[in-house]
């Protein structure tokens, strides 16, 4: 059931995404490629939080509770079971998968802030039981010891990290399509629907239920799918992937790039990886300026950047089609 | 029994110290529907100024907690002028977005000059009062016990400020019903700027007791941060009188949890006692279901 129209465009989005990626890694120095691999995690969990938060308007902050899940999982099925990475990763994200649609049924119950606080209490026991486990089923605050991950590790370094980024832009085109497709599709009306008005939308016969859990379980594959390549990528998982500022940090990306808009979190994420990469040289100040940086953001753009890109990319369209 | 004795020493003197900052939350987001989640920040700016005040220029530790709360006063003053003022206005899910996003990036950047004015060790603020005695097992400390009188008393005159002040007084108004309020004449903006920075009071005031009770970090803010937003919800979010019954409650709840699993739990139970009540009453002890507002 979806919308012809929009099926159409998405060749061009992707063939543009596709081309624009593609040669990156033979034209940047080794530092931006790898800058670029994170660029993809942190886009790919962005979205699927937008697609939860932004879109459905379940304002959950359980996003990387759900990403760490996923990357746990696969590390230690690859440490404890010896199977093939690839499989480890699949089960890495239905179990995302299974997080995301335990947390959502007693969040679905609650409206507006009070979902914030159930969602942050899974991820901060979460985190907390990680932190503090000393049994050695997850490390503890040290994390999983190192795995092979997609790769195999006997690759020189910047073999290794070529194939990553192809899999990571592959993994980001996917992901962004699927988005894609969501959000033109009657699920994503009817997400679009509950995130602007919940009454309304239920009274014209859209189960709230229902597609509440729905964004949880989509948001969930997508997160997880991130999770677990990025657990594949470094060959370790630590708690720090919990920590409160890698939290804020890819919430910043979604809010700041444009909730609730398709190009937004990939838009945020962009600016804010480029951001915290060039802030490295400001040093101890780099906390400060980004602290700012988001201040002035939300308090200048309530709705993001985003709104203002699509405005231009409207003129232009108009101008073509004249 | 000597247990029994030391969680109700430690529940009542944390229980105090919880309510005096949680009812700082639970003000700021009863009037503006403004989650702060630069409260953890506010509270280490409390600590950190009545450090500078004790150490700096010689203050007894009550006189650096009136330097502070002042401070903070000025403090949520420039918060809702710079940060909240502009956005005022702009609609629900808008709103309640864009204060959460900018209250975190102003989190980060108080931790980030604290940490850069002040270096990353911990700091010790001086006792009000040395010494203590001994009660069985229990180890009674006098500053506890100051601490403890120090958040009642806050707690009493904050209750006497919501209760008689004019200020106050417009402030339940407007909490109650904006608009209502606007058309009986009381300027919600100003009410709204008073409520931030009475807010910034509470909680810097609640600093300095944190960071006497235990040390200051720069980023000591996160951990009580969290308590307070446990409390603020087992209460009902926005209900000062929940607010208060439910930071004693928790209070005794982490001081049993600690003293009898170990303090590695205290953290993770109340995250699970929050999940428990938020399946079970939602809108905690005194709230009711409420509305979007400003």
């Amino acid at each position: 059931m979806l919308r012809r129209a929009a099926l159409r465009r998405l060749a061009p989005i992707l063939l543009v995404l596709g081309t624009i990626g593609a040669p990156l890694p033979f034209v940047l120095p080794e530092y931006l490629t790898t800058n670029l691999i994170l660029f993809f995690v942190w886009a790919v969990v962005a979205q699927s939080w937008n697609l939860v938060w932004g879109v459905a308007g379940v304002w959950s902050l359980g996003q990387m509770a759900i990403f760490a899940m996923a990357g746990y999982c696969t590390g230690w099925l690859i440490i404890h079971t010896g199977i093939s990475p690839f499989v480890a990763a699949f089960f890495g994200v239905v179990a995302a998968v299974a997080t995301s649609a335990t947390m959502a049924l007693p969040s679905i119950r609650l409206k507006g802030v009070y979902v914030i606080l159930m969602t942050i209490s899974f991820h901060e026991i979460f985190r907390i039981l990680l932190t503090t486990d000393t049994s050695g089923f997850t490390g503890g605050i040290f994390g999983l010891p190192h795995y092979q991950g997609f790769v195999s590790d006997e690759l020189k370094f910047s073999q290794r990290t070529l194939i990553q980024y192809y899999i990571g832009l592959a993994m980001f085109l996917i992901s962004t399509g699927a988005v894609w497709v969501v959000l033109n599709s009657r699920l994503g009306l009817a997400f679009m629907a509950i995130g602007q008005s919940a009454v309304y939308a239920a009274s014209r016969g859209i189960s709230l239920y229902r597609t509440q859990v729905l964004a949880f379980v989509v948001g969930g594959v997508i997160a997880g799918s991130a999770g677990a390549f990025w657990s594949q990528y470094f060959g370790t998982m630590q708690p720090a992937v919990l920590s409160y500022d890698t939290m804020v940090l890819v919430f910043a990306m979604m809010v700041i790039g444009g909730w609730g808009t398709f190009i937004g979190p990939i838009l945020g994420a962009f600016l804010l990886v480029w951001v915290s990469e060039l802030l490295h040289e400001t040093q101890q100040f780099r906390l400060l300026i980004l602290g700012s940086v988001i201040v002035l953001a939300s308090v200048a753009l309530p709705d993001g950047l985003a709104p203002l890109i699509e405005g231009r990319l409207r003129n232009w369209r108009r101008v073509f089609n004249r | 029994m000597n247990t029994l004795f030391a969680i109700l020493y430690t529940g009542i003197v944390l229980g105090s110290i919880f309510a005096t900052s949680a009812v700082a939350l639970a003000l700021i987001y009863g009037t503006l529907r403004f989650l702060n989640l630069a409260h953890g920040g506010f509270l280490v700016v409390g600590g950190y100024v009545a450090w500078v005040a004790a150490h700096g220029l010689g203050l007894p530790l009550y006189a650096a907690l009136v330097v502070a709360a002042g401070a903070g006063f000025a403090l949520g003053l420039a918060t809702y002028l710079i940060m909240l003022k502009p956005l005022i206005g702009v609609g629900s899910p808008r709103w309640d977005i864009a204060t959460i996003m900018a209250s975190i990036g102003l989190a980060i950047v108080i931790e980030a000059s604290i940490l850069l004015i002040f270096g990353p060790r911990l700091k010790v603020l001086p006792p009000a009062v040395d010494g203590g005695f001994v009660v069985g097992t229990t180890v009674i400390r006098y500053n506890a016990l100051f601490l403890g009188v120090a958040a009642i008393t806050i707690l009493l005159a904050t209750n006497w400020f919501l209760k008689n002040s004019r200020n106050g007084i417009a402030l339940r108004a407007v909490a109650e019903d904006v608009n209502a309020a606007y058309l009986m004449g009381i300027p919600s903006g100003r009410i709204f700027a008073v409520t931030v920075a009475v807010s910034g009071a509470l909680a810097t005031a609640a600093g300095v007791l944190l960071g006497s009770f235990y040390l200051l970090r720069p980023n000591g803010g996160l951990d009580p941060m969290l308590t307070a937003i446990v409390v603020v919800v087992f209460g009902g979010l926005g209900s000062i009188k929940g607010t208060v019954v439910a930071a004693y409650i928790i209070g005794f709840l982490q001081a049993a949890v600690a003293l009898v699993f170990g303090i590695k739990w205290a953290l993770p139970a109340l995250f699970a006692f929050l999940i428990v009540v938020l399946i079970f009453r939602p809108y905690g002890l005194y709230g009711a279901p409420e509305d979007a507002r400003i």
